[in-house]
């Protein structure tokens, strides 16, 4: 025995002593022997599978090692997220007993979906040979073998797992967990800091002491909602597990799992998905603390991987939700809950993330699809908030039009549940606190098989979404306002009016709502009634300026299309209120373009592109300035990026051919308005312009054929009529 | 004379010490002195005098380099106590077992302890009561034994 010094008070120390002098002279405890390490006989034993055929005698260095590399030395390394090292034989056998015991439970690796009930990337399920093995190995008393044989370490590099991020984003004020009591879930909130928007292809988030940390989610905050929530604290972070954001006015699904694990630091999204960071959004990091004994100061960052690609594909998440039906009486060790949805198109589901706190157990999901089938999309039996996941699929699930999702997720609100976090059981209702309970099932969806020109099928998805919310809770104000913008983003607009107005009767100075109500009727028409709706938006919106933005912007747009001339005075004021909406500035822009002001229209466009440089319409409008100052080659530019960003979109490709037809290269100009025709077949004067290039570039036939086109679309066109004339007079 | 059986290394064992911080608070006025043990053989007194550093323990810790102490008191695991009674130079072993029930097994875990198992043992012991008994087997890493 040693002193420890600096540790013991000298009295301890002298008792300690005098403690263990009695020890050795004791004759009522004498020396016993020592435990005997063979764990007790299991009854699942090796020997039982057939299946399972185990070398003889295994070692850690021709069996065991490899094992450990691949499953578990991504934690289990010094300086991971792991709580101790497995990379040496020294450390495999140090924690060989508690190896033993945490894979037979499957406690370890963390694994909760059950095998054969989705097909899932990334699986960390260990297979039944190597759980025999490693128990065979224990039995055995942990021989090394031939080192000479054993596989070479995996090596780990505290460095950022990409290389040096574009951009790094830290906690402001780092939180210190206390060594005690029970876990923590805390938000923090970082503000994204640039001036433009980025498309982000990858994120590291690291933790700072990866050991106390569960897990961590990044949600999104458009509109800094929860910083305005929470003015004077959120620098320290939130408490909470789930929190809700405001997801701002406009419809705006693009959206992925920003999920950290232990064992994913690093969150690559597939080609083609990277994910929008815009000015003034809030990334909120959500953890899932567990205490280690000690103190421990956490100072988590961010790393972000930009792409100047914008998304070729928008995926979206959707879910399944019963948090309306969870009251759980308390001792209530089976109380299920069920939701359905049918969906109104087709999609490819990417990725699924169950979600229930301490009385969750047994989790289903599953798809039927239109001919009847079952199709699993994932089954969890044993569900532990502590081993929480996304989970993504191997192969993207496809689910036609017509498949109806389910979830079943069932309760156990018994004291014989470990994890309830009430003794003696009570009632528990739906809540963000830990000890409420969710009944949620994510999915991250990509609509498939699209027609071109087609309207956003996400809408669609959105409305039927909400429609399914709103059987369950016939008053949710969120619901309410998502169906109507939905509809209203779908062009169903006299639907959308009286949703908006459901809405509006239970809050009816909402600044958004009567926005959102005023783009609606003007949507169905009714543009007088629309902009006492913006007026009365603006004066609800009070000294508020952020939030009056949206109505005046509508309200200018509103006045500008109906040829209103305070349009020019209501952007400027916008402007000057909202210096960073790009939608208004492009709206100025455009105002200028029509009263000759060019040079001011330049500078706001350019201005409204610094801020988003992916709203096409400001590069729509920009071109139009350049072509006004006869400078083709940019106008051409500023089109060319416009129809990058909206390939699907007629006018900017009728646009780009007017402009190569000035630059002569007609050609190129044909093939362009090919281009929007395919997307807009039933434009005669598309038609008509097609036949003047064609006519131009010696295509009689062809010229002849379009200019018909457009005459059986529109009998009066009157261009087309001369345009047709003169060409037979020359033939 | 109570002895907690721990590992540096073992994190069911680190995540105690606040507990065992609170029971010395509690009960070192009546008499109880309360003790860390090291038994590992990789625990030295470098590695336990930074661990106890970082931890902020403030309780008396041995080293028990030859394992008697696990040998008297039976443990297997670390965390495990052992509470014992003397009369005159004669130890008694009065409870051996977990702190409390916080763990039912390892990736089992409730969000707070419900039986405070060792409390009421030294709570028994003082009133010279009967010492009720562990309600479930300890939780955390097996001590590493010495080869013989």
């Amino acid at each position: 025995m040693k002193r420890i010094r600096s540790i013991s008070a000298v009295a301890g120390l002298a008792a300690c002593i005098f403690f263990l002098n009695n020890l050795r002279e004791s004759t009522v405890y004498g020396a016993n022997p020592a435990p005997k390490q063979e764990p007790a006989a299991d009854s699942s034993s090796v020997g039982r599978r057939a299946t399972v055929r185990l070398p003889s005698v295994p070692t850690w260095s021709r069996d065991v090692a490899s094992i450990l590399y691949k499953n578990c030395a991504t934690c289990h390394h010094p300086g991971g997220a792991g709580p101790f090292s497995l990379l040496t034989y020294t450390d495999a056998k140090r924690w060989g007993p508690q190896l033993m015991v945490v894979t037979q439970s499957r406690f370890m690796p963390p694994w909760l979906p059950e095998p054969g009930y989705g097909d899932f990337a990334d699986v960390r399920r260990l297979s039944d040979h190597d759980r025999a093995l490693i128990k065979q190995w224990v039995v055995d008393k942990m021989p090394q073998g031939d080192p000479a044989i054993a596989p070479a370490p995996p090596h780990y590099d505290a460095n950022w797992l990409m290389g040096k991020p574009d951009l790094i984003l830290k906690v402001s004020h780092p939180f210190t967990l206390a060594g005690g009591g029970g876990d923590v879930f805390r938000n923090f909130i970082l503000p994204y800091p640039l001036t433009q928007t980025h498309y982000i292809r990858a994120m590291e988030i690291r933790p700072g002491t990866p050991q106390i940390v569960h897990h961590a989610n990044i949600t999104i905050d458009r509109t800094a909602s929860l910083r305005r929530q929470f003015p004077n604290d959120w620098q320290s972070g939130i408490s909470g597990m789930d929190l809700m954001v405001d997801a701002g006015s406009r419809f705006d699904p693009d959206s992925h799992f920003l999920f950290w694990k232990p064992d994913t630091p690093a969150l690559i999204e597939p080609a083609g998905m990277p994910w929008r960071l815009d000015p003034g959004n809030d990334l909120i990091l959500n953890m899932h603390l567990k205490p280690s004994g000690k103190a421990e100061t956490l100072d988590a960052e961010v790393g972000l991987y930009f792409t100047p690609n914008p998304p070729a594909k928008q995926p979206m998440l959707i879910s399944l939700d019963r948090d309306d039906a969870l009251d759980i009486p308390a001792g209530d060790a089976n109380f299920v809950v069920e939701d359905s949805m049918t969906l109104p198109v087709d999609l490819d589901v990417l990725g699924v993330y169950p979600h229930a706190h301490y009385l969750g157990r047994d989790m289903q999901g599953w798809a039927i699809l239109p001919d009847g089938k079952k199709k699993w999309l994932i089954w969890i039996r044993n569900w532990d908030i502590d081993r929480q996941a996304v989970y993504r699929y191997k192969e993207p699930v496809l689910l036609p039009k017509g498949t109806v999702l389910h979830m079943r997720y069932l309760y156990d609100n018994s004291s014989a549940n470990v994890h309830n976090p009430h003794t003696p059981p009570v009632r528990v209702r739906a809540g963000n606190r830990s000890e409420d309970e969710m009944a949620h099932l994510w999915f991250q969806v990509l609509p498939v098989n699209v027609q071109p020109g087609a309207p956003d099928p996400r809408l669609l998805l959105e409305e039927t979404w909400m429609r399914n919310r709103l059987t369950k809770t016939p008053n949710d104000q969120v619901s309410l306002y998502n169906l109507a913008a939905a509809l209203a983003g779908q062009g169903k607009f006299t639907e959308a009016v009286p949703a908006f107005v459901k809405e509006l009767n239970q809050s009816p100075h909402d600044v958004r709502t009567l926005t959102a109500l005023g783009a609606a009727l003007e949507g169905a028409g009714s543009w007088q009634q629309a902009q006492q709706r913006f007026r009365s938006a603006i004066e609800a919106a009070g000294t508020d300026d952020s939030s009056a933005c949206d109505p005046r912007f509508d309200l200018a747009s509103s006045e500008f299309r109906h040829g209103q001339p305070e349009a020019a005075e209501e952007f400027r004021t916008e402007v000057a209120a909202c210096p960073n909406d790009a939608e208004a500035l492009t709206g100025l822009g455009q105002i200028e373009i029509e009263a000759n002001q060019t040079t001011q229209a330049v500078q706001h466009l350019t201005a409204a592109i610094r801020i988003n440089p992916s709203l096409a319409e400001a590069h729509e409008q920009l071109a139009r300035a350049y072509g006004q100052l006869g400078d083709l080659q940019s106008a051409l530019a500023e089109l060319e990026k416009a129809a990058e960003l909206k390939p699907d979109d007629a006018t900017i490709h009728s646009s780009l051919s007017q402009v190569l037809a000035a630059t002569g290269s007609l050609q190129q100009a044909i093939d362009e308005q090919r281009t929007a025709l395919k997307l807009l077949e039933d434009d005669a004067d598309g038609w008509n312009n097609l036949g003047v290039l064609e006519a131009r570039t010696g295509q009689l036939p062809a010229a002849r054929d379009a200019f018909q086109h457009a005459l059986r679309l529109d009998p009066e066109h009157p261009q087309a009529k001369s345009n047709l004339a003169r060409l037979q007079t020359q033939n | 004379m109570v002895l907690i059986f721990a590992a540096s290394d073992c994190p069911i064992s680190n995540r105690y010490v606040p507990e065992i911080a609170r029971l010395n608070r509690e009960f070192t006025k009546q008499g109880v002195r309360i003790w860390w043990v090291f038994p590992n053989p990789e625990d030295n007194s470098s590695t336990v005098a930074e661990h106890n550093h970082a931890f902020a323990i403030t309780e008396p810790t041995v080293l028990d380099t030859r394992q008697y102490l696990v040998h008297l008191a039976h443990v297997t695991t670390t965390p495990e106590a052992a509470v014992f009674t003397s009369n005159g130079d004669v130890l008694r072993e009065v409870y051996r077992g977990r702190i409390d029930d916080r763990y039912f097994s390892i990736g089992q875990e409730r969000p707070q302890p419900q039986q405070h198992d060792l409390e009421a043992a030294i709570s028994a012991a003082l009133a010279d009561k009967p010492v009720p008994q562990s309600g479930g087997p300890p939780v955390g890493c097996s001590i590493v034994y010495l080869q013989k």
